[in-house]
């Protein structure tokens, strides 16, 4: 994120605050947003979402954006923003995946 | 990067690696020797074992006869196709632990042979799928994959914290006084140049134990409830063959099903072929085997009806025409946790890393410790904090408890064939026992004691499982024996125990000339 050199050291806010918030922030976003990715990948891609093995790929999908969501979670200012902004993008996401079924199943 | 975000990572890193090291640890040990899993069931086979195989061209007939004498093998039954054209086939009866074979004498009369031998390699398998945590396969496996997220954090974050002075580090390995920098040193160095590796045990082993999780929310938000079916009509090890009212169920010969997978895939060469429901409408034939060219799930495998020769599922059949892409992608996950591919050269380089990856944990437990030091001021010993004695004692416990634990229930496969009743049962107790009791002594003794003499119990019964075959050798009315094709397992087992012994002296005299403000000296307390 974006440093703010304006305000004095000691109320900066650090990486290192509301590490728990953000652990779940994480773990939580994180797993929405690799469901939704793999529900992207079953309807996006060519193919029907039945065909032979895709669901295997859309089920190995999930573990990739989880724990690269995870990681990333740590880099919001506090667990206030993470879940801001992991539960904007899961929103976001779920939309997609919504007009992506509607608009590609049948 | 900034100084706070690398802060922030570090103690990620410190804090995932230390709750799931010591579980990984096990897991890639296990692995590792899991590797050789074909290797390690030929050494605990006794040589009577061999014994049970007959001509291929036999193999019509051998299954007849156990069909029609044994109702069990109509269940399940498995011939192998074993060298010189030879097979065996095996199956297993409700309610006893160990298998059947089953042979043709001279006049072509069936002859059933039970099987005692050891199940030591699945033993060491299961360890290294669950970490042998209690609760059941399904149980242990739900774990390491919480365990594997952890590990997937500690892998990014211990990426950041290095990167900043990644080209000044990788290539140190300041060997010399300051004995942390040489663990860190050792500890990135292993880390970074294997992380393709572990960016894939990571993600794939949440993958397997998650699985299910992951599937039961996509059937509800992706496929409206209708994945279930989908994943049980392309199921590759289970079907049923399509039923026609009033056709035969006499079962093609065993070369003509073998003759059908490879008009397939010429170049994949069958080893085993698993019938189930023989005699019945919708037989199945599972045939398994490899071509090491491919990225191939466990080697490769299709499903054929075993009455037509028809194939049912072809789709992780390596080089089969009719696979997808999508199967292809999904055969390459799999092919690159398990190291079924490019034959004996990857076998050699996963048993590596997976040793490197156990390192990698132990070293990352070194390091924790080794941070808490608190230093030598004047005369006296600082006495360290708690936590650092309880982790040193938890870290040499645990590691060499492994270690020793599998070694010995792996030698106790030759030991105790034919001594005791119930082999399999043998080998949990004897692990678990080894394991426990070096906790136990580690925590007694302290981390320094107890390194040196767990140290010593490791290279003990490491060297029992060349000390087995060389009685064997010797001696063959012990019961035991050498099996020349299993030389390798002897050969490693001897290797290992001399690297323990180095190991022991080192640790020794680190505990008596070290400095002692550690919890490494002799003159540590023991918590």
């Amino acid at each position: 994120m974006i440093v703010d050199t304006v305000r004095p050291a000691k109320e900066r806010s650090t990486p290192s605050r509301d590490w728990l918030s953000k652990t779940l922030a994480g773990v939580t976003g994180g797993f929405g947003l690799g469901i939704a990715a793999s529900g992207l990948l079953v309807f996006l891609t060519p193919g029907a979402p039945d065909v032979q093995n895709k669901f295997q790929v859309a089920m190995w999908l999930v573990p990739p954006v989880w724990i690269g969501v995870m990681s990333a979670s740590f880099m919001f200012r506090s667990g206030l923003r993470a879940w801001a902004w992991l539960g904007g993008a899961n929103i976001a996401g779920f939309a997609m995946l919504a007009f992506a079924r509607h608009f590609f199943i049948r | 990067m900034r100084s706070d975000v690398i802060r922030v990572y570090k103690t990620v890193h410190t804090w995932t690696g230390i709750v799931a090291g010591l579980a990984l640890f096990i897991a890639f040990y296990a692995g590792a020797v899991t590797m050789f899993k074909d290797t390690l069931n030929e050494w605990v086979t006794p040589p009577a074992a061999h014994a049970e195989v007959f001509p291929l061209a036999q193999a019509p007939a051998v299954i007849e006869q156990t069909l029609a004498a044994h109702p069990a093998a109509r269940r399940q039954f498995t011939l192998r196709i074993e060298p010189a054209g030879a097979a065996s086939l095996s199956w297993r009866e409700p309610g006893k632990p160990q298998r059947f074979a089953a042979t043709l004498d001279a006049t072509g009369k069936l002859e059933t042979h039970a099987r005692g031998a050891s199940n030591a390699a699945s033993f060491i398998d299961v360890l290294h799928m669950t970490a042998g945590i209690p609760g059941g396969f399904d149980v242990g496996m739900g774990v390491m994959a919480v365990v594997s997220l952890l590990y997937g954090l500690a892998l990014v974050s211990g990426v950041i914290v290095l990167l900043p002075s990644l080209i000044k580090d990788l290539f140190a390995l300041r060997v010399g006084k300051n004995l942390k920098r040489m663990w860190l040193d050792a500890h990135n160095v292993v880390g970074i140049l294997s992380l393709p590796f572990h960016v894939v045990m990571a993600l794939s082993v949440v993958a397997f134990g998650l699985s299910d999780t992951i599937f039961s929310v996509q059937d509800r938000v992706i496929y409206g409830g209708t994945l279930s079916a989908t994943v049980q009509a392309q199921n590759p090890y289970y079907a049923k063959a399509p039923v026609v009212p009033g056709g035969s169920t006499t079962l093609a010969s065993p070369l003509q099903i073998v003759a059908a997978v490879k008009q397939h895939a010429p170049e994949f060469e069958p080893a085993e072929l698993i019938y189930r429901g023989a005699g019945a409408p919708g037989a199945t034939v599972f045939v398994g085997g490899d071509d090491p060219r491919y990225l191939a799930r466990s080697g490769g495998f299709a499903l054929l009806d075993p009455v037509t020769g028809r194939v049912l599922n072809a789709q992780f059949l390596p080089g089969a025409a009719d696979g997808n892409a999508w199967s292809a992608a999904t055969s390459a996950f799999f092919a690159l946790h398990f190291g079924s591919y490019g034959g004996e050269p990857i076998q050699w380089g996963y048993f590596f890393l997976g040793l490197a990856g156990a390192f990698l944990f132990y070293s990352g437990n070194l390091l924790w410790i080794e941070s808490r030091r608190k230093l030598e001021r004047g005369t006296d010993a600082p006495r360290q904090r708690h936590a650092t004695y309880f982790m040193a004692a938890l870290t040499v416990g645990v590691t060499l408890g492994c270690v020793a634990g599998i070694s010995a229930t792996l030698a106790a496969g030759k030991l105790l064939n034919g001594r005791v009743a119930d082999l399999s049962a043998w080998h949990a107790r004897i692990y678990y026992a080894v394991f426990l009791a070096s906790i136990a002594w580690a925590f007694v003794r302290g981390g320094a004691r107890g390194s040196v003499e767990l140290l010593a119990l490791t290279t003990g019964v490491t060297l029992l499982i060349p000390v087995a075959s060389a009685v064997g050798w010797l001696f063959p009315s012990t019961g035991m024996w050498f099996e020349p094709a299993a030389a390798g397992v002897d050969v490693c087992a001897l290797i290992g125990a001399g690297c323990f012994a180095w190991m022991l002296r080192a640790t020794a005299k680190r505990a008596a000339t070290g400095r002692q403000d550690s919890v490494w000296g002799y003159s540590a307390r023991t918590r």
